[in-house]
This record gives structure tokens, C-alpha cells and sequence, in this order.
């Protein structure tokens, strides 16, 4: 089980914990999410698949992904009184040749931060589309939505974050 | 600025997102011309170009991130392990006993709060040493009803799934606030104990590891 499940793991992982980290704005929820989904896949993997299997994880983990954030809100008003949630800066990770400048990374951060508060299905489709770089098809199939579908909201959700760009960042970003 | 103007904004505006999108964005060779040549003289228009062309540069340089090793490993831990829970109990037991019995703790835990809270009377016409002691021995009594709650979650597993726990034990004790069931005195130090128990985020396969 051990090397077969690794390489599964290696093979979606990234992809789960991308999609994640980018929607939740936070290693420690992203890497449960990302955790539940590999023992899932692994116990469903002989009932999906295998072209299908891409699909299945994204849509098992955008599920996963949209309870948490509503976790997070119900407990945002259950304890009103304090913090509840903590939004971590995702940290960039040490790449070859980290040319940003404060400015630029805060900018960044910032529109971090917009993506991943989009509502749903918006945030969705902008990660997977613009970040991740998956079809059309793809996310029509792991979100369970037609194909126009996918294109009308990703053409709300590319119009929302300019709006609140424009609003919040002025002319810094273009 | 004339209404044709305004008019012509609002039609470039609408399509500034497929205008940047690279090959050609779903416009004609003819609608794309017309942008170019409006927004070379409209400044607000060719400011929403460059932000729409900045933003999905920017969204699209974004970075992937690969799974880190201890989430594989503790998955694969996870795994491994029994899914004892369910076996550990009767095998008629698990749909709704199971699922119902967060919440009968949960009412144990307030029937515990009420009684603790009636018994020496409303907070206000007590002296405060004494009232202080009243809260701090029904926070100490419900965090450990809480504390079976939680063992509870553990036990069962994937079956009591946090989202469960959060609708009938939160949201036990939340109405029981509202409706004035528990005393309001109460509230703050109770929401604490739940916010503090693990019982509110409980990840099985996570706590397995």
C-alpha cells in the first residue's frame, strides 16, 4: 500500500494543498484538508476512475474547503466577543530568485487575500482556472457545473476582484 | 462626457476581462479594435484595462505549492489504523444513537449548567465572591461535560463529524443562552470552554496521527 498510495499522494497532493492553501489562507487548514482528501481518495480509489480520478480530488476538496470556511463563520459568530480565526500570511516559498520588493509582496499578499475571500463559487473557479491553469472541462467536471457555467462565473469572479482592486488598491497594481 | 460616451464605457467595461485574456478572449477581431481605440482615449477606461491585464498577471504567477511530506505521512498513518471506531460499537448502534448522542451530551452538559447555575439563586442578588464561584464551578462542570463530548468525537471517529458537533452542541448551549435557559453570566466563560475544547475543531485522521 505504502509506495502505491505515496505515489498517489505525490501525484494529487499538490494540487488538493495548492487549491487549499490558496482558498483557506492557512497551512495548518490546508494540510487537513489536504490529509482528509489522500485517506478518502485512498479508501474510493477502486470506485472512481482513473481518467475521472482529478476530477474526484478537486471535488472532494473544494467540499471539504467551502465546511471549513463555513466553520469559520459560524464560529466568527458564535464567539463574536474575540479573534476566532486566524488568516495567516501564506508564505511565499524560497524560490530561485525572489526579485519582489516589500511593496510588491504586500500587493501580493493583499490580493491573496481578495482571492480567497471571493464567495463560491468564484474563488473556486479563480484558483483553479488562473492559479492552477485547469481547463475549462476540468473544473466543469470537478464542480459538477456546464461548461458556460464555469466561463460566466469566471468572468464574474475576474470582474469582482478588478472592482475591489480598483477600490482597495487604486492604480498600484496596473 | 455624453451619453454615448457613458454608453461606450460601460460596453468596454464589460468586456475589459476578455479583452486582457490572451489569445483573443471570446471577442471578435472588430470588438477588440473598438476597445483599443476607445481606451487609448479614455483614460478611466484604460486605467480598468491595465488593473484587469495587472490582475491576472498577477493571479496567474501565483505559486503552486507541492504536498508537504508529513501530510502524506500522516495520511498514510491515518490509514493504517483501524477505522476501529464503528467496530468498537454494537453493530446496530452506529446511525442514530451515535449520531444523537453528541447531542444528549450536549443537554447533559446544559442540564448540569441550569442546575448548577438555580441553585444559589440569580447572580445579581448575590454577592460577588459567591457569584464568582458559581460561574467558576459550572465553567469547571461543563468543560468536563465538554470533555466527554470531545472524548466522544474521538471514539467515533469520522461518524460525529465536526459539522455535527457544531450544530447540536454549540448550538445546544447557544439557544439555551438566548432563551435565557442558561443565565447570561454564564455566556462568556461557557463560549471560552467550548471555543477551548477541541470538540469545536476535531479533526479524526489528524488526531489519529
Amino acid at each position: 500500500m505504502n509506495r502505491e498510495f505515496q505515489r498517489l499522494a505525490r501525484e494529487h497532493g499538490g494540487r488538493i494543498y495548492t487549491f487549499a492553501l490558496h482558498a483557506l489562507r492557512s497551512h495548518e487548514d490546508a494540510e487537513d484538508v489536504t490529509q482528509e482528501v489522500l485517506v478518502r481518495m485512498w479508501r474510493h480509489r477502486e470506485n472512481v476512475e482513473p481518467a475521472r480520478m482529478h476530477a474526484w480530488v478537486m471535488r472532494v476538496a473544494r467540499n471539504l474547503v467551502i465546511d471549513v470556511s463555513r466553520r469559520r463563520r459560524k464560529r466568527a459568530a458564535i464567539f463574536a466577543e474575540g479573534a476566532d480565526v486566524e488568516m495567516l500570511a501564506v508564505e511565499t516559498p524560497a524560490g530561485p530568485a525572489p526579485a519582489h520588493s516589500a511593496e510588491r509582496h504586500e500587493l501580493r499578499s493583499a490580493l491573496e487575500t481578495m482571492v480567497s475571500e471571493l464567495d463560491e463559487p468564484y474563488r473556486s473557479i479563480v484558483i483553479m482556472r488562473e492559479i492552477q491553469d485547469r481547463s475549462y472541462n476540468e473544473i466543469a467536471e470537478a464542480m459538477e457545473i456546464p461548461l458556460g457555467t464555469v466561463k460566466v462565473y469566471l468572468h464574474r469572479a475576474r470582474r469582482r476582484l478588478r472592482e475591489r482592486v480598483r477600490k482597495e488598491l487604486g492604480n498600484d497594481l496596473g | 462626457m455624453t451619453l454615448d460616451d457613458a454608453a461606450t464605457c460601460a460596453w468596454v467595461r464589460e468586456r475589459v476581462e476578455d479583452y486582457v485574456d490572451a489569445p483573443d478572449g471570446g471577442l471578435s477581431p472588430l470588438e477588440r479594435a473598438a476597445i483599443a481605440r476607445h481606451s487609448a482615449g479614455c483614460a478611466a477606461c484604460r486605467a480598468e484595462v491595465d488593473t484587469a491585464r495587472a490582475l491576472l498577471q498577477e493571479l496567474r504567477a501565483m505559486p503552486e505549492y507541492a504536498v508537504p511530506e508529513s501530510v502524506i505521512a500522516t495520511a498514510q498513518a491515518a490509514l493504517a489504523e483501524p477505522r476501529a471506531v464503528i467496530r468498537l460499537l454494537p453493530v446496530r448502534t452506529p446511525s442514530r444513537a451515535v449520531r444523537w448522542a453528541p447531542a444528549a451530551l450536549a443537554a447533559a452538559a446544559v442540564v448540569l449548567l441550569v442546575v448548577t447555575a438555580r441553585w444559589s439563586g440569580p447572580v445579581a442578588t448575590e454577592p460577588s465572591a459567591l457569584a464568582d464561584a458559581r460561574v467558576e464551578r459550572a465553567t469547571r462542570e461543563t468543560m468536563l461535560a465538554l470533555s466527554y463530548v470531545s472524548h466522544y468525537t474521538r471514539m467515533t471517529g469520522e461518524i460525529v463529524a465536526a459539522e455535527i458537533m457544531e450544530k447540536r452542541v454549540i448550538g445546544t448551549v447557544e439557544k439555551a443562552i438566548d432563551r435565557g435557559v442558561i443565565d447570561r453570566a454564564l455566556a462568556p466563560p461557557l463560549r471560552r470552554a467550548m471555543r477551548n475544547s477541541d470538540f469545536v475543531e476535531t479533526n479524526p485522521a489528524r488526531e489519529r496521527s
